[in-house]
């Protein structure tokens, strides 16, 4: 009895399963998709190795509904190359020693949130992102805290302390290497000339001192003065 | 034969010809008057800090104190001098005044001027007292007594004494009527006469109505401090006080220089 009734379930299974098949053999099409119908603008000319549905989810989501959020991105992503300066094309400059890859960007900005700014899982504005900053540059921080480093008032005698402007008014974080200052000119070098001769004639003038004096010690010496 | 009559003649005319020529070196027009700026107060002892791991080299202090206090633009004269240093060594005679290119990664650059010394060795050679220290620590010049012997220059451990050969030659347009005079009511010229030798004064004339030298003022990283050391509030002494490294150079001779650098 058993036995009868698997029987029946497996054909009825497998008729089933042979339903679907058979109409969508019916439909086969040559390769449909996403950019069939839908150009890929210029902008993303760079993520061509990367499948749409990465960021633009399923394929129900309608074009405006599309709201980046980085955690689906890049937790459901199956693409290697897939990395924060995909996106972001930032020069790190000496903050890239911070760490490899992405990685580098981990330090300063909370992963997945990617809100920037984030110490400690705590949420910096712009205005209190020195905090972040004193992480690494204590002794740069500890100078601007007490004013002096970062200030030059006109007047040395005012306080300028509270009033220094935060770290980011002034240092671009991507990167943070200050611009090239070109070094003026050095003052002129002596004279090559006039050093060797002064080189050269000073023996020689010492030669003829010594010469004359002497001379005149042995003529006055044979004088009997 | 010389007989004693003409040798006397001769020599004395000599001499008088020395002292006319030494006397018209010393004819200055005046421009500023007597109403220069008097010293500060005893209680001021002006400092400054230079913090040389932010210095890069880039020698606009040099320039810039060029225009400030009317050296002559020809006459090779840079009352501040910067050094390329190589890592491990403070001693300024090892450093390159001559570099071309900077920042340069490996070396690091030691900005050098007059000292503004607390026992400084120039004011004690000096045979007539044409140099001396004023009370808020600034060591001045008095160009209309300077005869330019130049035991001073030889004095100085830090080489931030100059001796004019020559007028110093600027611009009309360029002339900063505040310039190289720092309140000597005898020396009244924006521009010193030949035959004299300068320095650095900290830029008296701006410092003493509370202005930054222009050194401080121009530094394009903001390694230059400048404040009263006395008042434990400036930012000199806090910097002195914050810093883990402090040093002084060639402090070992006694000198007690009134620049301090940190790193």
């Amino acid at each position: 009895m058993a036995i009868k009734i698997t029987i029946i379930i497996t054909i009825i299974a497998s008729s089933l399963a042979v339903i679907p098949l058979a109409i969508a053999e019916s439909q086969v099409q040559p390769e449909v998709t996403c950019t069939t119908c839908h150009t890929v603008p210029n902008s993303h000319a760079s993520f061509s190795n990367i499948a749409c549905q990465t960021c633009h989810g399923s394929l129900s989501t309608k074009p405006n509904q599309l709201t980046l959020n980085h955690q689906r991105i890049l937790s459901n992503s199956t693409e290697p190359s897939l990395s924060c300066t995909t996106c972001h094309k930032q020069n790190l400059g000496l903050h890239s020693n911070l760490g490899a890859g992405e990685q580098a960007c981990l330090v300063c900005h909370d992963n997945f949130a990617m809100q920037p700014h984030t110490l400690n899982g705590i949420l910096l504005t712009n205005a209190t992102a020195s905090n972040l900053c004193a992480n690494c540059h204590r002794e740069r921080y500890a100078d601007w805290k007490i004013g002096v480093h970062g200030t030059h008032g006109l007047n040395y005698t005012s306080t300028s302390e509270g009033a220094a402007p935060s770290c980011v008014a002034c240092h671009n974080p991507h990167p943070p290497d200050l611009p090239a200052v070109q070094a003026l000119p050095p003052p002129e070098r002596p004279e090559r000339s006039t050093v060797i001769l002064a080189a050269l004639l000073s023996p020689v003038m010492a030669l003829i001192a010594g010469v004359a004096i002497f001379t005149v010690t042995i003529s006055r010496r044979s004088e009997g003065v | 034969m010389v007989n004693r009559r003409t040798f006397i003649k001769a020599v004395s005319g000599t001499v008088g010809v020395g002292v006319v020529s030494l006397s018209s070196l010393k004819l200055v027009e005046p421009v500023l008057g007597q109403s220069a700026e008097k010293p500060s107060s005893s209680s001021t002892n002006f400092g400054m800090v230079i913090d040389v791991g932010a210095c890069v080299g880039c020698r606009r202090c040099v320039y810039a104190c060029i225009k400030e206090n009317n050296i002559g633009r020809d006459s090779n004269i840079q009352w501040i001098r910067v050094f390329q240093m190589e890592p491990g060594t403070t001693d300024m005679d090892s450093g390159d005044l001559y570099y071309e290119e900077a920042p340069i990664k490996g070396k690091w650059y030691l900005p050098t001027q007059c000292m503004q010394c607390k026992n400084p060795p120039c004011v004690d050679v000096c045979p007539i007292k044409a140099t001396w220290k004023d009370p808020d620590g600034i060591v001045v010049i008095d160009y209309s007594k300077c005869i330019g012997c130049k035991y001073c220059m030889v004095a100085c451990p830090y080489w931030a004494r100059n001796f004019n050969w020559k007028k110093p030659e600027v611009p009309a347009e360029e002339v900063n009527p505040i310039g190289g005079t720092y309140g000597l009511p005898s020396v009244t010229s924006p521009v010193r006469p030949a035959g004299v030798v300068e320095k650095c004064t900290f830029c008296a004339l701006r410092t003493r109505r509370g202005l930054h030298p222009r050194c401080v003022e121009v530094c394009p990283v903001g390694a230059r401090h400048f404040g009263d050391l006395n008042d434990p509030n400036s930012e000199v002494s806090k910097l002195i006080k914050t810093k883990r490294q402090v040093f002084r150079l060639k402090e070992s001779l006694g000198t007690e220089p009134q620049i301090y650098y940190v790193y």
